[in-house]
This record gives C-alpha cells, sequence and structure tokens, in this order.
C-alpha cells in the first residue's frame, strides 16, 4: 500500500463526512445575529416612515380644516357689528326642566320702591311738571331647611317718570 | 488582496456581521476538523461548530491577539466538545436487545463496510494524533500551521502523522490492496 494511496482514502472519508457540515455555522450565524441585527435596524427606521406618514396626514388635515374655514367664509362673511345689528346669543338648545332643578315654593318676595324727585320740568304743552325716579328692588329669600343656607336674589330696576302739574 | 485576519476581527469587534462571516468562512473547516477529531462524529461537529462561532461573536473582545484567531476558536471548539462528551455519558447495552429482523437481513454493502474501516482506523488514534491527520487530510494543513494552532513543534506534528499514517495503514491494508 502506498502512502498515496492511504491519503487518498482518508481525504475521500473525510470530505464525505465534513463537508455536508460546511456552511452550518454560517446559517446559525445569519438566523441568530444578523436577522436580529437587521430587525433592530430597521425597527427604527419603520417608525420614522409611519411617523412621516401620521404628520403628512395631520399637515392634510389641517389644510382641509382652513380650507373648510375660507370657503364657509366666503359663502356667509362676518358682517359688522353694528347698533341695528346687535350681537345675539347663540341660540342654545332648550334644556327640558327635570325633577333635579326645584323651584321652592315657600321663598320671600318683598319690593322696595324709592321715589326720587330729580327737578321741574316742562311738558310739551310747556305745563311744568316734576321728573320723578322711581327705583326698585325685587328680593326673593329662601332658606333650604336641610341645610340652612339663605339664598338670596335681589332684581334692581329704575325707570323715570314725568308728573304733570294742573293749571288751576 | 485577501483582507487580515486582525482587520477582519477588528471589524468585527465593531459588530461588522460581513467580517465574521468571513471569518467563518474561513476557519470553520479548522474548527471542523477539531471538533471531528474531538467527537468522531460528524453531525456533533457541526453542531459544536456552529455554537462556537456564536460564542466567539459574543467573546471577540476577550481575543488579546486577533491574530491567533484560529487558535483561539480551536480552543473554544474543545472546550465545547468537552462539555458534550460529560454531557452525553453512554447508555449500557441491554442484553436483551433484540434487533428486529429486517436489519438482521440487511448485510452491509461494501462501500458502507469500508467507511465503517475507515472511521475506526482514525477513532483508534489518539487525540492529538487524530487532530494532526484530520487537519492534514482534510484542511490540508502544513505542519507548521498545525504546530501553530496545536500548540507543538512542527517536528512533533510530522512525528505524530508518521506515527499515524503506520497504524491507519496496517487497519486499512486490506481495503487499498483491493483499490
Amino acid at each position: 500500500m502506498s502512502r498515496n494511496d492511504l491519503e487518498d482514502l482518508i481525504r475521500e472519508d473525510l470530505t464525505s463526512k465534513l463537508d455536508p457540515q460546511r456552511g452550518r455555522a454560517r446559517t446559525t450565524f445569519d438566523d441568530r445575529v444578523v436577522a436580529p441585527m437587521r430587525t433592530r435596524l430597521d425597527g427604527p427606521a419603520l417608525a420614522s416612515g409611519r411617523w412621516k406618514t401620521r404628520a403628512l396626514v395631520a399637515v392634510a388635515m389641517l389644510a382641509c380644516i382652513i380650507a373648510g374655514m375660507g370657503i364657509m367664509y366666503l359663502l356667509n362673511p362676518a358682517k359688522p357689528q353694528t347698533p341695528d345689528q346687535p350681537i345675539l346669543p347663540e341660540q342654545v338648545a332648550e334644556t327640558p326642566l327635570t325633577e333635579q332643578l326645584i323651584i321652592p315654593a315657600d321663598y320671600q318676595h318683598t319690593t322696595m320702591t324709592h321715589y326720587v324727585d330729580t327737578g321741574a320740568t316742562r311738558l310739551a304743552n310747556d305745563a311744568p311738571a316734576r321728573k320723578v325716579r322711581i327705583e326698585q328692588l325685587d328680593r326673593y329669600t329662601w332658606t333650604d331647611p336641610k341645610s340652612g343656607a339663605t339664598f338670596d336674589y335681589v332684581t334692581p330696576a329704575a325707570k323715570e317718570m314725568v308728573l304733570g302739574a294742573h293749571r288751576q | 488582496m485577501q483582507v487580515s485576519v486582525e482587520e477582519l476581527v477588528s471589524r468585527a469587534r465593531l459588530h461588522d456581521a460581513d467580517a465574521f462571516a468571513e471569518l467563518i468562512q474561513r476557519y470553520e473547516g479548522v474548527a471542523l476538523s477539531v471538533a471531528y477529531a474531538q467527537t468522531r462524529n460528524a453531525a456533533d461537529a457541526g453542531d459544536i461548530v456552529q455554537e462556537a462561532f456564536l460564542r466567539a461573536w459574543q467573546r471577540l473582545d476577550s481575543l488579546d491577539d486577533p491574530s491567533r484567531f484560529a487558535h483561539w476558536i480551536s480552543r473554544m471548539v474543545r472546550n465545547l466538545a468537552i462539555d458534550l462528551r460529560r454531557r452525553r455519558k453512554p447508555l449500557p447495552l441491554d442484553d436483551s436487545f433484540d434487533p428486529p429482523d429486517v436489519l438482521k437481513h440487511v448485510a452491509p454493502t461494501e462501500i458502507d463496510e469500508q467507511k465503517q474501516q475507515i472511521e475506526q482506523a482514525i477513532q483508534s488514534l489518539d487525540e492529538m494524533s487524530r487532530e494532526c491527520v484530520v487537519l492534514r487530510y482534510y484542511e490540508q494543513m502544513s505542519s507548521k500551521q498545525i504546530a501553530d494552532l496545536l500548540g507543538i513543534t512542527a517536528a512533533a506534528v510530522d512525528m505524530r502523522l508518521s506515527r499515524a499514517r503506520n497504524q491507519l495503514k496496517d487497519r486499512l491494508k486490506r481495503y487499498v490492496e483491493e483499490a
């Protein structure tokens, strides 16, 4: 038996056994190291892409809202405030009274009237008269029997009257 | 021009997976040779080598001399092979075991028998000689390269190879003559 024959025999045997095992280390490395690394690297990039998409959608929505407001302004521009066209409060839907809103029946109502003579004047027919200012306070008072709290509701009112003097 | 092992290790330490893949490509054969010499089983050798490279990737910082990567990975392979041997205790043979009839009637082919004889001949070598033989005849490594890897002199490698060849020649005489 020559040395070459022996070496060929050993070489063939080792190659047939170990060659099928080649590449396993690389495959395992790719699966367990490289792939997770790529996932980690791609993750923030994808997230960044999502944020970009969200930002674009938000900008588009904002643009739509501004455009809608512009169209509404063109169709129904706000009118200037004048004394003839007072600004009225917006119509608010009426809320039906419920049992929760209790109007007490045992309230006290007092009215205080005060007359103030503000001086002499003349009527259109030149008749002498006096101007009187009438000031009035309507006061509603109610005491809650449970808590003992007193509710005081005062409505002031005033008006001016001219009292004519009869010619004798 | 081939990139040096030192540069590949330096790049791999900076988590360059391509550089480490190149290291696997270059030293997988060496690692498989060492693992096979230790385990005497090709599938186990494949398992150990893939595990060794994963560990190497994680522990690259502990490699003091990057030019000694082959030596370092071989040592890791040897340690893993020892761990495997410890874990896998041989099962006691049961005397009452009777193989199925179908197996009794299967005659081994000439090629199977030849492979078995070669395998047994290589396995009969001592551990160090077996490593020398596998590294020389599978990886085509020189005596100097084998000596560097095993931490012995080139003359010692040549001596072990010579003895191993004689031993193998005796055991495989019949098949070589037939060939």
